[in-house]
């Protein structure tokens, strides 16, 4: 029932995104608190959002660009803290939140079909657009909590497998990688920018 | 007139200019759903509402933030009955100059801001204030920096309106009313200076916490891992390729050394 709710909330939170309000309450660290405190991890929820979230941060979604989704990331994480280590949740959640940017480039390139229900409707003299609107948010929400809990079953079938100690080790290790990388990406980020303004 | 109530209408709308995002108009259907209910008050008749509504279904993009500064000027220039290539050129240039600045500002440098006062304040608040629990603190870490940036934006987009709609028709508008530059400027600087700060927090207590193994071969892997993370980003980003990639080098690494372990 937990994950179900998490899941709903989840997605939920996730049309913040895009397609509703953008007041970043959908970043991975502000998902993966709230999820997190739900699922009773709040503190490695906190952390692995804030660390999804400043690998995200490399992307800009500048010109329609699609980016790695940090909610997904966010969500897939959280569910699966508790069954898998935290380190390899995050790492999980990383790639995943990598793979939803292509489901919503496709459902991007589906919304297309939307324009031809706008001629139809303007040919009808029906200008009530707020109907498109919710049905192409509801059509997010439902693709976003299809695609966590496919995610998140996968995972949790092969939690035997990956809670041996050596993927602990691996994953931790990894993990302390990663958050240099993100660092270094970062500082040099901004120092070429502020050198490029002076 | 631009009423109060039409203000909040517009203003409630515009949160959803991005809802049916797509490939072939981007933002249109958005911008239609946001426009749709003026355009009925100031063309009551249907046939010139259908020639209204079919001449914004056209290709529509911008910053969501930055948009009411557009959505304001063009609605203005449709009440003002200007010429219907004017109102065109306008809004399609007006589009292009507020996407630029608003992904500079907000995508690539506030948003990491916001990021970066999280860790910040989570750090001094878990080092720092010892009567507050888990949960508090990592609440007031996240709700404190998304509060200021959604309260920033909401300002944004309601004084758009009001800018946009004050200079309707001038291909200038508002872009003249707030110095972008240095906001830019500004916002760079303080995203620098908290990743320096960020850096130096996170190998202090790296350092604190995971240099004390007893174990030489682990003490060793744990010195080597920021230089192969710092190495393999500076690597990757000579190419231009994203950080995926160092991410990957780094869990290769890890899956050699771990071996040792």
């Amino acid at each position: 029932m937990k994950t179900l709710f998490v899941i709903v909330l989840g997605s939920l939170i996730n049309l913040d995104n895009v397609s509703a309000f953008q007041f970043l309450i959908s970043r991975p660290s502000f998902v993966a608190t709230i999820l997190g405190y739900i699922a009773g991890y709040p503190l490695e929820g906190f952390l692995i959002g804030l660390l999804l979230e400043l690998v995200i941060l490399d992307f800009s979604p500048i010109g329609g660009t699609t980016i790695p989704n940090g909610t997904a990331a966010a969500v897939v994480s959280v569910l699966l803290l508790g069954r898998i280590n935290p380190y390899l949740c995050f790492i999980i959640g990383l790639f995943a939140g990598e793979l939803y940017s292509y489901i919503e480039k496709y459902l991007r390139i589906f919304r297309n079909l939307f324009n031809r229900l706008v001629e139809r409707q303007i040919s009808s003299y029906d200008f009530n657009f707020g109907k498109l609107v919710i049905l192409s948010m509801l059509c997010d929400f439902i693709v976003f909590a299809i695609y966590s809990y496919v995610v998140y079953f996968v995972f949790v079938s092969f939690s035997g497998f990956l809670n041996s100690n050596y993927l602990l080790n691996v994953s931790r290790v990894a993990t302390l990688g990663i958050l240099f990388v993100t660092l270094t990406s970062l500082y040099f980020k901004f120092k070429n920018q502020v050198r490029k303004n002076a | 007139m631009l009423e109060l109530k039409d203000r909040l209408i517009l203003f409630f709308k515009s949160f959803f200019l991005q809802s049916v995002f797509n490939y072939e108009k981007f933002q249109n259907i958005g911008l239609l759903f946001i426009i749709s209910g003026f355009a009925k008050k100031i063309h009551p008749d249907r046939e010139e509402l259908k020639k209204f509504i079919e001449r914004y279904n056209e290709i529509f993009n911008t910053q969501p933030y930055m948009a009411a500064f557009v959505i304001g000027n063009i609605i203005r220039m449709e009440y003002d009955k200007r010429n219907e290539k004017d109102i065109e050129n306008i809004k399609q240039s007006l589009a292009c100059a507020y996407a630029s600045i608003g992904d500079r500002i907000f995508w690539s440098r506030l948003r990491v801001v916001v990021a970066q006062f999280t860790f910040i304040i989570f750090i001094i608040l878990y080092f720092c204030c010892y009567n507050f629990g888990v949960a508090e603190i990592t609440f007031v870490s996240v709700f404190v920096p998304t509060l200021f940036y959604a309260i920033y934006t909401l300002y944004i987009r309601y004084v758009g309106f009001l800018y946009g709609w004050n200079c309707g028709g001038e291909k200038n508008c508002g872009l003249d009313k707030f110095n972008w530059n240095r906001i830019i400027r500004m916002s760079s600087r303080a995203a620098f200076f908290l990743s320096v700060v960020m850096f130096l927090l996170v190998i202090f207590l790296y350092g604190f916490y995971y240099i004390t193994s007893e174990k030489m071969i682990e003490n060793l892997i744990y010195i080597t891992i920021p230089f192969i993370g710092f190495f393999a980003q500076r690597y990757f980003r000579k190419d231009r390729k994203n950080i995926f990639y160092p991410v990957i080098t780094v869990i290769v690494f890890s899956f050699v050394v771990c071996i040792f372990i």
